[in-house]
């Protein structure tokens, strides 16, 4: 039976898991299948699809993922508030078809196309706003990975999804993979409190996720601001993880 | 030993109200009672007066009097205000209507225990507050985030017990209740047209999520279906004789639940 391994998507540096998919890659672990959410889809669908380009592919997207997503490459309540701030000065209103359009140039320049039934160990997951419920995606991989990478604050969902990261943080699995946010904020607007709650519920539903989980880690990146140091992260963990299978 | 949870919810908290009276139909009360922010306050007022009429009668004068010297209208709650200042209206404001309800009563003056629900958004846990005054627990577990202004329990800033626990039943399990009678609302599909509008909905989607976990440790759940928005305090008496409908109709499934 193969072992689930579950990782989180909410901020762009989780293209850096491709380190992990390496790590596994190295000691043979192969009985594996792959749960992913938000950003971390990404490098999980390049890995299964060409392994020996996926890293490349993925340093060369690093800068364009961070212009595209500026909101979401901030692991910090402190950035974020500042974001939202800004969104509700705006009264920013929900415009899916500009939304689509500027996320499918990202994914149509970066992202290989095939059918996710081709790939058996890897499971792309989004949250369905219509349905109310998370989904494994299936079909076309960059209808699927635009769907998955939708971050609300940047954008309006795409037919109705959005990233699952949002909601539930992370998709179940046997070993759950979260990146640690900093969660220091000294409030001082009513928009730090609202962050702050809505984040407490997001951190509950990846603990309770946690719980469920056989192993779960918390990976550290905080201070390590390019692809590569974030990648070596990510291959530390995983070369960790195997050794307490 | 018979828990209550009541689910937090701001003005569709009246309907508690109505769950409580079932009690008072049966002639007997509930051995403990656990609420967060307006399930608070109904729990605590029950056990003050141990009659559903009455807490009826004195939370609707006091919404009265709040609701005359407030502006609570919708377009406070999503104006520019929430970017500019700490929360929308100041601890003053706000306290000056729970002092109106409590006085100095303390949690050990109550006839039936109270699990006061408040979120220590320091430590990102759900606290429980059962001993002090009334006054300031109740009024921590209601500080809705940005809307009121936040207060210190055991030295550490509270806010609204519903961010965490919308409806204790953890809580009255941690406490011993072994029958659990939930209070709750049934949820409608809310819509969303800005992208801020599109965040709030996602997290209430989590707290759905969580909310969900929190019923299935129930063993009777009365579901109010009050289609109004948390803040249309104005709508106080419709929302309670809609409440009264709804439980009156489950007399008999409330009976088997006492004999369980």
């Amino acid at each position: 039976m193969s072992l689930k391994i579950s990782l989180g998507g909410d901020v762009v540096q989780y293209l850096g898991a491709i380190g992990l998919l390496k790590a596994f890659d190295g000691t043979g672990l192969n009985n594996i299948e792959i749960h992913c959410s938000g950003f971390s889809c990404i490098p999980a669908l390049l890995w299964f699809y060409n392994k020996n380009n996926a890293y490349n592919i993925i340093s060369k997207m690093w800068e364009e993922a961070l212009k595209t997503f500026p909101n979401a490459s901030k692991p910090s309540l402190k950035e974020l508030s500042k974001s939202l701030s800004v969104l509700l000065k705006m009264q920013k209103r929900i415009d899916s078809a500009s939304s689509k359009e500027k996320i499918m140039e990202f994914v149509d320049k970066w992202i290989p196309e095939t059918e996710l039934e081709n790939i058996e160990k890897l499971k792309i997951y989004a949250y369905n706003l219509t349905e109310s419920k998370e989904e494994v995606l299936h079909g076309n991989s960059k209808e699927a990975i635009a769907k998955a990478i939708v971050y609300p604050v940047d954008f309006s969902p795409i037919d109705s999804y959005i990233s699952l990261s949002w909601v539930f943080g992370i998709p179940d699995g046997d070993v759950i993979i979260y990146l640690d946010w900093d969660k220091n904020i000294e409030p001082q607007r009513a928009t730090d409190y609202l962050l702050i709650s809505t984040f407490a519920r997001t951190f509950e539903l990846v603990k309770q996720r946690k719980a469920n989980a056989r192993l779960s880690v918390d990976v550290n990146i905080r201070g390590f601001k390019d692809i590569s140091t974030i990648s070596k992260r990510f291959y530390e963990t995983g070369i960790q993880l195997i050794g307490s299978f | 030993m018979i828990g209550v949870a009541l689910q937090a919810g701001g003005v569709k908290g009246f309907v508690h109200i109505a769950t409580l009276k079932l009690f008072d139909e049966y002639n007997c009360k509930p051995d403990l009672i656990a609420g967060s922010s307006f399930g608070s306050i109904v729990g605590t007022l029950y056990s003050i007066y141990q009659d559903a009429n009455k807490v009826y009668s004195i939370l609707s004068e006091n919404i009265e009097y709040f609701l005359k010297n407030n502006d609570f209208s919708q377009p406070k709650f999503t104006s520019i205000e929430l970017v500019v200042k700490e929360s929308l209206f100041t601890l003053d404001v706000y306290y000056r209507f729970f002092k109106r309800l409590y006085g100095r009563t303390k949690f050990s003056d109550l006839k039936i225990p109270v699990l006061v629900i408040a979120f220590d958004y320091e430590n990102m846990d759900s606290f429980i507050i059962n001993e002090g005054y009334l006054v300031d627990a109740v009024l921590a577990s209601c500080t809705v985030p940005g809307v009121f202004e936040p207060t210190y329990i055991a030295g550490s800033k509270m806010l609204d017990g519903g961010v965490l626990s919308p409806l204790p039943t953890f809580e009255l399990k941690e406490y011993g209740a072994d029958k659990i009678m939930a209070s709750v609302f049934e949820e409608f599909k809310r819509s969303y047209n800005t992208q801020m509008e599109l965040m709030l909905y996602i997290d209430s989607l989590k707290g759905d999520i969580i909310l969900e976990k929190e019923i299935n440790q129930s063993d009777f759940v009365i579901k109010y279906p009050i289609k109004v928005n948390w803040t249309e305090f104005q709508k106080y008496k419709e929302i309670f004789d809609l409440g009264i409908e709804v439980a009156m109709k489950r007399r008999d499934e409330f009976e088997d639940f006492l004999r369980r």
